[in-house]
Order: structure tokens, then sequence, then C-alpha cells
């Protein structure tokens, strides 16, 4: 797994590559948290790349989603893939993140 | 277990037929602050290296008895002596010697005369090596100790016996990956009223958390459905929301969630009210073959403080069979890392299914043919009921 991180305006767009496992989870949990710490928490999840996450994953998403709601942000998810998002579904997930077909979708809703 | 410590005293073996060779060393590694033993030949340093701990030894090449290649070849085959560093001492004139003895396994050289600031460069450059391997080897064991307590933290949380119900047949299996997972089953009489709680679950995640998290979520399943289970209409969607605004409000910080099917049982008519938390769809095999999915009501459990559940019921005729799983089935990967799927796992209920217990061995055997010698990477859990008739 790959982890790119971009600035669009204020929102940070932090880009998945790659499986999310027990084992890479912990590193998008840094790289979300990293973000949440220095304030940064109009956060975009882009998951284009992303073609797995176990519930490891979905638990670094969660942890990431209400930091960032507590410090008056969110975390929106952005071009999730056909099996991730059937993940996403089953567990519930989708009733609590926002999720959009692309990153320019995912980051206009922070509405500038 | 030993400890490693970065400031003890580097013990050496010198390993050396000549008298004066050896004296000379010892007394010059004695100086820096080594604690230093000697051996007269091959035989007698795997006698010494098996009787204490060694950090480096320095070996002579051509010796009676063992000579140098056949100390480093006995030290290949041996994984224990195998973590000693080995320095050759070697003659100017014996670079071949150097190389095979390199190729057998030996860390370093030194020739003869010894130059005192590479003698001790050489030693204390082997020293970190060896103490890195130490730390490595010191990790690798407290890993496998904490797997070891996550294992039996789940075994322990499982049934010890399915219930035994007239008319009814209970299977049961959950196969432990290496990295331990969160999963469960459960199967048990809530009560004098003859109904049984049936549970299937993931806690996400992997290792001690996922074990500690999945003996509450047990606990917790357990203590509810004993109170609220026997009622006249029993609620597992309830059931599921108590636990959830539980877990998700006193143990919020940890982000911790388990996918759940829970279910109650009412034998005499067959009856099955259940909850899905986010988890799977147990399938249900109806006795003509027509194939049911008893689908999420709700999110996964613990997720979100306030999270509804709803209930659900189905009515178990003789002949129908129910099977509960979790995704260590369906993403169950083979050597070349494709699925086994959901389609795969419906198709294998295609067939009429015999027995509850016939029903797992067959998914259970095509499971093993899938996966073949591919480590599993999740835990898989199976719980098959069955209306006998």
């Amino acid at each position: 797994m790959e982890i790119n991180i971009a600035q669009r305006g204020d929102v940070v767009v932090v880009a998945v590559v790659g499986s999310i496992d027990a084992t890479s989870a912990p590193q998008l949990s840094t790289a979300l948290s990293d973000q949440i710490g220095q304030g940064r928490v109009r956060l975009v999840g882009d998951l284009s790349g992303c073609d797995y996450t176990s519930s490891a994953g979905l638990r670094a998403l969660l942890g990431s989603v209400k930091d960032s709601r507590s410090g008056g942000g969110d975390l929106r998810l952005a071009g999730v893939q056909k099996n991730v998002f059937k993940v996403l579904e089953m567990s519930g997930f989708t009733s609590i993140l926002k999720s959009f077909p692309d990153v320019d979708q995912a980051v206009a809703s922070f509405g500038g | 277990m030993a400890g490693v410590s970065e400031t003890a005293p580097g013990r050496l073996l010198v390993v050396d037929d000549n008298e004066a060779n050896r004296d000379l060393l010892v007394r010059r590694l004695e100086k820096h602050g080594y604690v230093v033993t000697t051996a007269i030949n091959g035989r007698d340093a795997l006698e010494r290296l098996a009787a204490a701990p060694f950090d480096v030894m320095l070996l002579d090449i051509m010796m009676p008895e063992l000579n140098g290649y056949q100390v480093l070849e006995r030290l290949r085959d041996d994984p224990p002596l195998a973590a000693v560093r080995v320095i050759m001492l070697s003659a100017l004139d014996e670079v071949d010697s150097v190389v095979r003895c390199l190729e057998l396994g030996a860390d370093d050289y030194l020739t003869k005369p010894f130059n005192a600031t590479l003698l001790r460069a050489r030693i204390e450059s082997s020293l970190a090596r060896k103490r890195l391997r130490d730390r490595e080897a010191l990790h690798a064991r407290s890993l496998e100790r904490e797997l070891e307590i996550g294992r039996e933290i789940q075994a322990e949380f499982l049934p010890a016996r399915l219930p035994e119900i007239p008319g009814w047949q209970f299977a049961a299996a959950l196969r432990s990956a290496r990295q331990v997972g969160g999963d469960f089953y459960d199967a048990f009489a809530v009560d004098a009223s003859g109904r049984v709680a049936l549970a299937v679950a993931d806690v996400c995640d992997k290792g001690v958390g996922a074990a500690l998290f999945m003996a509450l979520y047990r606990t917790m399943l357990r203590v509810t459905a004993s109170r609220n289970g026997g009622s006249a209409q029993p609620d597992p969607g309830a059931m599921l929301h108590l636990v959830n605004d539980y877990i998700a409000t006193v143990h919020g910080r940890s982000n911790m969630f388990a996918t759940v099917f829970f279910a109650i049982l009412d034998p005499p008519t067959g009856a099955l009210v259940f909850a899905n938390g986010g988890h799977e769809p147990p399938l249900l095999r109806r006795a003509d073959g027509a194939l049911e999915r008893l689908l999420p009501g709700g999110p996964a459990v613990g997720m979100i403080a306030g999270a509804s559940f709803s209930s659900a019921s189905v009515q178990l005729a003789p002949g129908d069979a129910l099977l509960a799983y979790s995704d260590g089935v369906t993403e169950a990967r083979s050597d070349d890392g494709s699925l086994f799927g959901d389609d795969r796992l419906a198709a294998l209920l295609a067939a009429p299914v015999g027995s509850a217990a016939e029903l797992l061995a067959r998914v259970e055997g095509e499971l093993a043919r899938h996966v073949g010698a591919a480590p599993a990477s999740d835990d898989v859990t199976l719980l098959a009921i069955r209306r006998a008739g």
C-alpha cells in the first residue's frame, strides 16, 4: 500500500494505492491523524486506487471520521471501487461516511 | 528469556591449536575488556559453544580433530549455535580458504599477524551484528507470545459444546489464522424457555486487541440474551442496539466494531428471529433447494452510538438448513490470489444437505481445495444449523 497526500485549497486529499490490511492500516491511520493533528480536518480519502480493504482499514477510517468531525471537519470518500464499496455498504459505513464518484466532487462538497 | 544488553562485555571464543597464538589473542582481547574463552581445536570449540552462549568466535582454519570448515558446517546445521558471529583467523596466503569460509557462513576474517586496530574494529562490527540479531530474535519471540495469548482468549470464549435438541442439528468450526483475529461463534440455551441463541461475529482488525473485544462482545451478547431471549417476543435487534451503544460510548476511543449475526431460535416451532449488524448474510437453504439471504438490518455493532438494528424472522421447516459464516470464508485466497467468493459458497448449497455436519464438511473441504498451501490470512468461522426432516 502507498499513500499520497495532496492539498486542494483547504481540503487534504489522502490517496490510497493498493490493499489495506491489518499490516498497512496503521499507516493509513497515522497519515490521517497527522493531518487532523495539524488542524487539517477537511479530508478526502481517495480510494480510486484501492482494490481491497480488510476490517482493519475500516477501523482506520472510523477513527479518522470521528476525529475530523469532532474538530469541525469531515472525512469523505472518493472513487471507491465496486468491491470495496460492497464491504463499506455491508458493514454500514455508507450510512456514516459520505462517498463521491471522484476527488473533484468530494473536494467541491466541502463548499470551498 | 535472556535479555539483550548493549553494555555487557562481548563474550568471545578464541579457537586455535597454536598455544602461542591463543595466548597473544587472549591478552590483547582481555585488555579491551572482552570476556575471553579459548578452545584448542574444532571439537573443543563446539563443546564450549554448546555449554555457554558466545557472541563472537575467532576461528582458525587448519586444526586437528575438527578444522574450521567442519566447525562452520556444524554451526550451519544447528540453528541455536548459528547465532554466534564468526571471524576467521587466516594466514596471508589463504585467500581461497577464506572465501570458502565466507561461503560457509563466516562473517569476516583477519590475517595473521594481527593488527591491533583492525582486530578491535572487526570484533566490534561483529558484536554489533550479533546484538542486532539478538534484539530481532527477542522481538520475534514476544510477538509470537502475543499471538499465542490472542489464540488462547479466542479458544476460551467459544462454547465447549453445541446444544443437543431432538430434531435439530448444530455444527460449528473456527480455524484461526496465523495472525489471530476476533471471530467467534456461539450457540446456547437462553433460559428454561428452551430457546437457543445463535451468533457468528467478526471483530474488526487482528491481534490481542481484537481477541479482547471478541470476549467482550460475546459476554455482552450472552448476558442480554439470557435476560431477554426468553421473552414472548424476543428482539435480537434491541439486543444488538444495547451492545452497540455500550461499545460505542464506553470504548469509543478504541474505534472497535464487530459485524454480528445474532438470532434466537424457538426449536419447537422452528421460528428464527434474527438481527444482522453488518455481517455477511447467512444463507438459508430451503428443503427444496431455494436459497435465501438473511440481510443486514443495521451497521456493524459498536461503530456509532444510537444506531438501530431491525429484527426479522424466518420459519425453519423440516429439511431447511442455515449456514452462517465470517468473511474469512468468502475472502479466503488461493495460491494465485483469487478469492473463494460468494458465488462459489452459494453454489455449494445447491446439492441437498444431509446434515449440519455434512454441510460444514462440504464447505471446509471445498475451502481447503481452494486455498491449497496458501497461508490463511483471516479466521474462518462456520456455523450450520439444520432442522431434521
